[in-house]
């Protein structure tokens, strides 16, 4: 109980903390500073190219291209590689940004108009990356708030539970010596601490390494 | 279930809580080594341990019979069920084709 108490404590902490930075999912959701990086790993896909009707880039402009990328991905943090690569086919080329640890399972060409200048389009394709990093960091917290309300709920059903059963045994009032019931609750309680065995490195340790 | 006669003692309970804790921090300091996709199936594998450990022995489950294992197993299923549907979403994207999509 003394336990379970010391971790509703902790949550509401952490739950008051992230209310605070604007993690609750909702319209003033919002996500910056040392929050982006840990949120960072928790997207497996990302925009990853762009096409442009345009001419083919040389090598010059695209080491422009990249050190424009890194500037505006700088906030980002984890950049670690950009490829550049100009299409063989005329008017059009396409820029690749490799975010890792992300890993891209397709690619994804945004559409800019014709004559958008490729730093136009640079600029399109990381704000579209911003909008979807926005997006996937929203549905881990949906999944966090969630996942870790729900079991602060059933931990409050567990402490009301395991007080009931210590004051009635306490008093006697069991016919038998209890055990049934007792175990019962025991069971409820342990169900709640195998919730939490895999909630936790699912929420907290997911990908810290990176 | 609250028919095992046998009361585990004290002693059983804290070497269990001790090897739970030991798990714990194992789980914590490997998910600060890079293993790649290696970091998911490590952690999991542990916290499947530590899910037996409660139940083996927290939950009494040694001590009792094959067909509360059974009825323990069951709920797994139930929950396969549960995961499967809810993923059901997700799983099935890309499997057909829409217009305009």
């Amino acid at each position: 109980m003394l336990l379970g108490a010391c971790f509703l404590g902790i949550k509401a902490i952490e739950w008051h903390h992230d209310y605070e930075e604007n993690l609750f999912p909702g319209p003033s959701y919002t996500f910056k500073g040392k929050h982006r990086e840990a949120d960072l790993a928790s997207n497996k896909e990302v925009p990853i190219k762009i096409a442009s009707l345009g001419e083919p880039l040389d090598p010059g402009e695209q080491s422009d291209l990249r050190r424009q990328a890194q500037s505006l991905l700088q906030d980002y943090g984890k950049l670690r590689e950009i490829d550049i690569t100009a299409e063989p086919l005329p008017y059009r080329w396409q820029v690749t940004l490799r975010l890792r640890p992300i890993k891209v399972r397709e690619p994804d060409y945004i559409a800019v108009q014709e004559g958008t200048s490729p730093e136009a389009a640079m600029t399109l394709c990381i704000r579209d990356l911003e909008q979807r990093f926005r997006r996937h960091t929203q549905m881990f917290f949906v999944v966090y708030f969630f996942m870790t309300g729900l079991h602060a709920l059933h931990l409050i059903i567990g402490i009301v539970l395991v007080g009931i059963m210590a004051v009635l045994s306490w008093r006697g009032w069991f016919s038998g010596g209890g055990e049934t019931q007792i175990e019962v609750t025991g069971l409820y309680w342990h169900f709640i601490d195998i919730v939490w065995v895999f909630l936790y490195p699912l929420l907290y340790l997911i990908d810290v390494h990176q | 279930m609250s028919h095992s006669d046998q009361v585990i003692p004290i002693r059983t309970n804290l070497i269990v809580f001790v090897i739970l804790l030991a798990l714990l921090f194992l789980t914590v300091g490997i998910a600060y080594i890079d293993l790649g996709v290696m970091n998911m199936v490590v952690a999991m594998t542990i916290a499947v341990i530590k899910a037996l450990l409660i139940m083996l022995i927290f939950m009494h489950l040694r001590y009792t019979s094959h067909l509360t294992w059974i009825f323990a197993l069951a709920a797994f299923l139930w929950l396969g069920i549960l995961i499967t549907l809810g993923l059901s979403d997700w799983l099935s994207r890309g499997w057909i084709d829409i217009p305009g999509k």
